[in-house]
């Protein structure tokens, strides 16, 4: 599956970070989250997705992303 | 150790001396953490009498269990200090992403002691801890030195600042977090500015062990699909906090010009879906929360508003206290003032509390346009960014605002006093009480002095009627038990009380986590304690503490303008307050009985209960009379004791004393007597 982006909808939540590391490190730790939560303030606000090479797009990231911002592309 | 970092990280800002202690499991056990920690650490390590912005306060800053791990809103963090704002317990609580950082850094609790010897930063990278010099960020704004700092250090650092109102010991300084979030109440950035303490950022790269990570895991899955199921979400992650501003004035409890009202004519131009369309950017979240519940704005300078300005918010508790409060009549001012109020680093509810209060001391002449240096008008938000910077910087009339409503009003006179909206120091936050009577009691008892969420009792009130007092105080108690739990936990408490999230989900996670077992009971158990912690605090703090403290200023007890009647009345007040003093197992006084002291493990505090000798009256029947110093006999103590105690102290062998009676009810050995207690001790067989 392919992820789909939206920077604009994402609340800087990491909630990707820790269920990616949990699901793919077996760790609690946001820090091996195979992507990457930059924040951009105070201006103009907001958070950029940055997806690391060592993503292998299990998706679990997809399913836990409040905002939305984490999509799976192949359904858009 | 499963769930927490592992450490307490000690850093003595005189001597520059840093250690890190153990955390010990079995402190964890009892405190577990957040704001048990800090209220239990506070108590024991600030000697009685502290000044707060004296070198002998120190900071507590406490991670929760729940923190940084997989659960919704594992974000919160506690400070707690001896309040300079209120002279008592001090405490505030603060989301964003410190917290889980503290954690990763191996850190549950960070103690700041001392007084640097010039403007100072803590660079905190996992093991590698320094005070750095903050020459080049003092005197910047909040967001201003946050930026910085991340561009000297690296992004991902989290960071807490003050800004020139800390610095300048303004007594209701926040600290401030993530470009938005603070701890906003009872002056913890002030401490902040007296220890010279710029900011500390902090960086942690480390897992946080978990007890059972697979059960964890699935536990936190669960939760976050519960959230996700739930319809009320939307509507949250849209408006956030602002989404109740039209509820608050259709309920007339919205503060309006200094509490003189409780409904804003203006309030449509404040409400959370307006300010979605005007001037929203984009949502903003606590670490690991579904609800994002912060909202990021820029307000646009057009003909119609002056300003330009980005900015977290305004929440609820601003567009209350900056926006209704001080009559500022659309969202951008209140915006504006909010970002005017973050960027000095004042806490925007007292704020708005002490602008409000100023305003209407111009409006009544009780400060004129020469004590001022200027005209202040309700409703002009020139006025409130001109009050806020004069008070920031400790300038002419600022000087004395700068003091809060209760002591400023003491230098203003006795009819502004009676506009000092405040109760123990702590000024009023965004909900007013003349026709909520569980939320009035609340306040009166809230721990802190006069805030909201410590127990927001009001839809309670809404949901059995307003007036009715039955049940209320019962049900104060019940909220001002599960709010430290959360506070405890680390965790945002907002999903239980918005969305209606089960209590019951928090032991089971924690155990998963931890590995320690809870039941809910034990939990609020130890909620129970805390409060009575902290009420001992006061106690030992304030001379002459006691029930005044609780009561509401006097203005709640009136009719507003355009008004018929309201529910609240001193009668009631009083009855209410008895009846709470009661179930919690405290005097009329309202201070913790040694029995209720000892039921909750905390002799501990017993010694600083205020300093009152024991008088009994003993009796003695059967032929033991011999080895007591009579048949009847007044007896002294100094501290009280127990039965056994007694009879050790009078040297007599307690095998030889059958029955006991206090005041002519059986009692047992280990009973306390209280001051007034008639004892009788009998022999096995007296009489017979
Ligand atoms: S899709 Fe990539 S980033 Fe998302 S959880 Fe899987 S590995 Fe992690
Ligand atoms: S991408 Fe989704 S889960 Fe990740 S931080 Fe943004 S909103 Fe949160
Ligand atoms: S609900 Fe709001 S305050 Fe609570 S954790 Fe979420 S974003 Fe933070």
């Amino acid at each position: 599956m392919k992820i789909g982006i939206n920077n604009s909808l994402c609340s800087g939540c990491r909630v990707c970070q820790l269920i990616c590391a949990l699901t793919c490190e077996k760790v609690n730790n946001p820090k091996k989250g195979r992507l990457e939560i930059v924040g951009h303030f105070p201006v103009p606000g907001g958070y950029e997705i940055k997806m690391t090479d060592e993503c292998n797009q299990c998706g679990q990231c997809v399913r836990f992303c409040p905002m939305g911002a984490l999509y799976r592309e192949d359904e858009e | 150790m499963n769930g927490y970092g592992g450490k307490i990280l000690r850093v003595n800002l005189t001597s520059g001396l840093i250690k890190t202690e153990p955390l010990d499991p079995r402190f964890a056990r009892e405190w577990i953490g957040g704001r048990g920690f800090a209220a239990r650490l506070l108590y024991d390590e600030v000697k009685r009498g502290a000044n707060p912005l004296g070198e002998e306060n120190k900071v507590i800053i406490a991670s929760g269990p729940l923190s940084g791990v997989f659960v919704p809103a594992g974000a919160k963090v506690a400070f707690a200090a001896k309040s300079p704002a209120t002279g008592g317990y001090g405490e505030s609580n603060m989301g964003g992403h410190f917290s889980p950082e503290m954690k990763y850094a191996g850190y549950d609790v960070i103690i700041i002691e001392g007084t640097a010897p010039q403007p100072s930063y803590l660079f905190i990278e996992d093991d590698r801890v320094e005070i750095r010099s903050a020459q080049k960020y003092w005197g910047k704004g909040c967001l201003t030195s946050e930026k910085m700092l991340k561009s000297d250090l690296r992004e991902e650092f989290q960071i807490l600042t003050i800004g020139p109102a800390g610095e300048n010991l303004v007594r209701f300084a926040c600290i401030s977090h993530d470009f938005g979030r603070q701890a906003g109440r009872t002056g913890m950035g002030t401490v902040f500015g007296s220890k010279k303490l710029k900011a500390i950022a902090i960086k942690g790269t480390e897992a946080i062990p978990v007890a059972n990570v697979k059960e964890a895991t699935r536990l936190g899955k669960e939760m976050f699909k519960q959230i996700f199921d739930n319809p009320a979400l939307k509507q949250w992650q849209d408006y956030g906090t602002p989404g109740v501003v039209n509820w608050a004035n259709e309920i007339e409890a919205f503060p309006t010009r200094n509490f003189q009202m409780e409904y804003f004519e203006h309030h449509k131009n404040l409400s959370g879906q307006l300010m979605r369309d005007r001037i929203v950017t984009s949502d903003k979240a606590c670490f690991g929360c579904p609800m994002s519940c912060g909202k990021y704005s820029h307000t646009r300078k057009t003909s119609k508003y002056k300003y330009n300005v980005w900015v977290e918010g305004p929440e609820y508790e601003t567009i209350a206290l900056c926006g209704g409060n001080c009559a500022l009549p659309n969202i951008e001012d209140v915006a504006y003032a909010n970002w005017v109020c973050d960027e000095l680093g004042i806490d925007t509810i007292s704020s708005g509390a002490v602008i409000a209060f100023a305003m209407e001391c111009f409006e009544k002449g009780i400060i004129t346009e020469k004590d001022a240096g200027r005209k202040i008008r309700f409703g002009d938000v020139d006025s409130f960014a001109y009050l806020a910077k004069k008070i920031a910087y400790q300038k002419g009339i600022g000087k004395i605002l700068a003091r809060g409503t209760r002591d400023a009003s003491k230098v203003f006179g006795p009819e502004a006093e009676k506009l000092a909206m405040q109760i123990k120091g702590l000024e009023i936050s965004g909900y007013s009480f003349r026709n909520a009577l569980a939320m009035a009691l609340a306040y009166g008892t809230c721990d802190v002095g006069a805030h909201h969420n410590r127990a927001w009792a009001i839809t309670y009130d809404i949901e059995v009627g307003r007036q009715k007092s039955e049940g209320k105080a019962a049900k104060v108690i019940f909220l001002q038990h599960v709010r430290p739990m959360f506070d405890m936990l680390g965790t945002c408490r907002l999903q239980w009380v918005e969305l209606g999230f089960e209590l019951e989900n928090y032991p089971k996670i924690l155990e998963a986590v931890t590995g320690f077992k809870y039941s809910l009971e034990e939990l609020l158990k130890f909620s129970e304690k805390v409060w009575n912690l902290t009420r001992m605090f006061w106690a030992r703090e304030i001379k002459g503490f006691g029930q005044t403290y609780d009561w509401p200023p006097q203005r709640f007890f009136k009719v507003p303008p355009g008004k018929e009647k309201i529910f609240l009345t001193r009668e009631i007040y009083d009855q209410l307050l008895q009846e709470y003093y009661k179930l919690r197992g405290w005097n009329k006084n309202g201070i913790p009985t040694r029995k209720k002291l000892r039921e909750l493990n905390l002799e501990f505090t017993m010694g600083d209960l205020p300093h009152k000798k024991i008088k009994l009256e003993i009796q003695v029947v059967g032929y033991i009379k011999e080895l007591f110093p009579g048949e009847r006999f007044p007896l002294e103590l100094e501290n009280p004791l127990t039965i056994r105690e007694i009879l050790k102290r009078l040297k007599v062998k307690e095998e030889l004393v059958g029955l006991v009676t206090v005041n002519g009810e059986p009692g047992n050995k280990d009973h306390v007597p209280s001051d007034g207690d008639k004892i009788m001790f009998m022999a096995f067989a007296a009489g017979g």
